[in-house]
Formats: structure tokens, C-alpha cells, sequence
């Protein structure tokens, strides 16, 4: 197993669920616009060769959690810059769920965990990369509004979450580098 | 007859009112996500987010008290006691935020009384949950040890909660004093000099911060903008 890049704690020791993962994750969290982050050597690489699971992202983003537990992994990516705080979260589970369940999954999911939060919007399906993607749209918050939008996918026997949150003013730029993200998804 | 009705009618409403209040911050919590759930991993990162995402502490407060609730439930109807030490650290730890958020809190935060009123209404209901599963001889002993120590920092959230209330409550005090003040100003009485409406307000003597006895409000502010 071969990890590298910035990330804390070990991600080695906390992501045991690449042992059987198929599936090539390459996350590329940039705002660069259609650059491979395979090709992109700059961006720091968070990688398992052997297992099949990958991130690239560049320099202002950082792994900050991950956890995994019965197969399911979590980790939470941060962007901070002086502009923008965008946060990202991605569950990786290990069965292939039909798009229903994925989508009630992911408005549970919101509707228990934001606080204060207004009824999930499924706001629409796109085709990205070969992939049917459904998105949900939800805003939370009572004086400080945090907008939320999560892309919901199954693929070779995996189902996918990801959770993007941003404040207001800097959501709309957030929502283009989650496009961006799901554009790069690479599998083998 | 009628005075005993009336009596009887506004005990109802304020039952009534109370209740809302609770079932309007009993909402918030929603359905919790329990540890067998695929995404509760994710859902408390969600949480986590959402509070450093925000910068307002009375909202970081509520979201705490929400994720406390979220958390007692899930202990309240556990299946599986090997969840209950890291549910119950969580529980200490949403606890213990929410009353360091309250302890940075000062009198500027008026009108967030009611918010404030909601938060220590829940945390009262939380306490007596809490006191009467630490009654319940059935549970093991550390899972007991554990609840006591939420009830710790459950009572120095409720005293911190307390104090924000009394601080809320005086500064909206102040604020109206200060209005009333104003409007006393514009009502025709331009001629005269009330001295400084906050001081005014607080008690403090005019003047007496600098030593001069005829201090003013203008006299003061520029006196602090050169020092």
C-alpha cells in the first residue's frame, strides 16, 4: 500500500476499506480549468497504487478527517484560502445502491445532520464522465446561512456521496470546483 | 368568575406557548443518524462543518445544543452498549462547547434572549433526561460514570446559559433606556444635555472614568480616541 501527501493523521491507518476497493477515486479539487490531475505533477497526490483509490488535490486543500468503519469511508477535504472556506465530505460505500435509495440516502443524511435546515432540493440530474449523477440542493442555518449541494452516483459496486458546504458568498465558486471533482473521477 | 377564566385562559396560552417553544427546538434536532447508520460518520463531519463554517456565537451555541440533543436521543434508544462511551463523549463534548461559547458571550448579544431562553429550556429538558438514566440501576457502571459526567457539564452550560440570559436581558435594558432617551431628545428637548445615554443606563457616574466632573458623551468618546 503507497500513500503519499498531505493528510492528517495517517490515512494508511484509517482507511483499511482500500484492501478491497476496485474502484479508482481521483478527486481533483482545482480551479483550473480542464487539466488532468493525472498529468498535473504540482498538485499534492494522495494515492493508493496497489488499491486502486487516489485523490489529487491541490496546495490550498487538505484531507482534515477520515474514518472508516464496516467497509464505509468517510474523509473531509478543507479548502481555506483568505477568500473562501469550502468544505467537502465524501462517503464511499461499499454496495451499489439504485438511485432512489441513493437520493433518500443523501436527504436523510442532510436533514439529519444540518442544523436548522430547509427541505432538500433534488435540484437535478446530469450525465458526467459516462455517469448519471443526481444533485440535492439544501440551506441551513438560521442567522448564517451555509449552502450545501451533494452529487449522489453508484459505479461499480460502490455508491458515492459528496458533500460540498460553503457559506453564501463563496458557494457559487464551490459548486464549479465540485463539477470540476466529478469531471476528474477516474476509475480502472 | 370572569377574572378566574381569564386566569385559567392565560395559564393555558403560556402552556401552550411553552410548549411550542420546546417542540420548535426539539425540531431542530430532527431524526438523528444512530451508529449503524452507512452516513453517520459523515453526518457528524457535516456537523462539524456546518459549525466552522459559521462565525456568529449564538448560532454556534444553538447548533451545539441541537447536536447534544441529537446525541441523547441516539443514547436514550441504543441498542448496542459498545456505542454508548463514544456517544456520551460526544454528548460531553457538545456540552462542554456550548457553555465555552456562552462564557465568550457578552452583553452585545441583545436580542437573542429568545434564542438563548430555547437553548436553556432544552438544556434543562436534558439534564432531567440525563438524571434519570444516571437513576437507572440497569445500566453498567462506567455507562452511569459517563452520564454523571455529562451532568457536569450540563450544569456549567446552564450556569453559563443562565449568566448570557441575565447579560441579554440587561443590555436589551440599556437599549431600550437609550431609545426611550432619544426619543425624549427629539421630542423637543434639543436645548438640554442628558448626559451619556450608556452610562446613563449603567448607573456609572458621568464623567468619573476620566476624573473630570463635567464629562460628556462627545467629551469622552474623543478623550478614548486620543488615548
Amino acid at each position: 500500500m503507497r500513500f503519499t501527501g498531505r493528510s492528517r493523521p495517517s490515512i494508511s491507518r484509517a482507511l483499511p476499506f482500500v484492501m478491497t476497493a476496485v474502484a479508482v477515486l481521483v478527486l481533483c479539487v482545482t480551479s483550473c480549468t480542464g487539466r488532468s490531475p493525472v498529468q498535473d505533477e504540482q498538485d499534492p497526490l494522495l494515492a493508493s497504487g496497489e488499491d486502486g483509490l487516489s485523490f489529487t488535490y491541490p496546495d490550498d486543500w487538505v484531507v482534515v478527517k477520515e474514518t472508516s468503519r464496516n467497509g464505509i469511508a468517510t474523509l473531509q477535504l478543507d479548502k481555506q484560502s483568505e477568500q473562501a472556506a469550502v468544505k467537502l465530505i465524501v462517503t464511499i460505500l461499499p454496495v451499489a445502491l439504485n438511485r432512489d435509495e441513493l437520493v433518500k440516502k443523501a436527504a436523510e443524511l442532510l436533514e439529519s445532520s444540518l442544523y436548522s435546515v430547509q427541505p432538500v432540493q433534488q435540484e437535478e440530474e446530469k450525465e458526467i464522465s459516462g455517469r448519471r449523477i443526481t444533485f440535492l440542493d439544501a440551506v441551513a442555518g438560521d442567522k448564517e446561512k451555509v449552502l450545501t449541494r451533494t452529487a449522489v452516483f453508484a459505479d461499480e459496486g460502490r455508491s458515492y456521496l459528496l458533500t460540498m458546504m460553503a457559506r453564501e458568498d463563496t458557494f457559487f465558486t464551490a459548486i464549479a470546483e465540485l463539477e470540476q471533482i466529478l469531471n476528474s473521477l477516474v476509475q480502472d | 368568575m370572569f377574572k378566574r377564566s381569564l386566569c385559567a385562559f392565560l395559564v393555558l396560552l403560556l402552556l401552550l406557548l411553552a410548549g411550542t417553544a420546546w417542540t420548535a427546538a426539539e425540531d431542530l434536532a430532527g431524526t438523528p443518524l444512530t451508529p449503524e447508520d452507512a452516513t453517520y460518520d459523515a453526518g457528524l463531519f457535516i456537523e462539524d462543518a456546518q459549525f466552522e463554517l459559521a462565525a456568529d456565537p449564538v448560532e454556534q451555541a444553538g447548533m451545539q445544543s441541537v447536536y447534544a440533543e441529537r446525541r441523547l436521543r441516539v443514547i436514550e434508544e441504543i441498542e448496542n452498549p459498545s456505542d454508548m462511551e463514544a456517544l456520551l463523549a460526544g454528548y460531553r463534548e457538545h456540552e462542554r462547547k456550548l457553555w465555552r461559547l456562552l462564557e465568550g458571550l457578552d452583553g452585545a448579544n441583545t436580542g437573542q434572549g429568545s434564542a438563548l431562553a430555547l437553548m436553556a429550556e432544552a438544556c434543562e429538558q436534558r439534564a432531567q433526561r440525563l438524571r434519570a438514566m444516571s437513576e437507572n440501576s440497569t445500566l453498567p457502571e462506567e455507562a452511569r460514570n459517563g452520564i454523571n459526567q455529562a451532568l457536569e457539564n450540563q450544569q456549567m452550560a446552564m450556569v453559563k446559559l443562565r449568566e448570557a440570559l441575565t447579560n441579554a436581558q440587561q443590555a436589551g435594558v440599556a437599549v431600550q433606556e437609550r431609545a426611550g432617551q432619544e426619543n425624549g431628545k427629539s421630542d423637543g428637548n434639543a436645548g438640554e444635555t442628558p448626559g451619556p445615554p450608556a452610562e446613563a443606563a449603567s448607573g456609572q457616574p458621568q464623567g468619573s472614568a476620566h476624573g473630570s466632573p463635567q464629562g460628556s458623551a462627545s467629551g469622552r468618546s474623543s478623550g478614548e480616541k486620543k488615548q
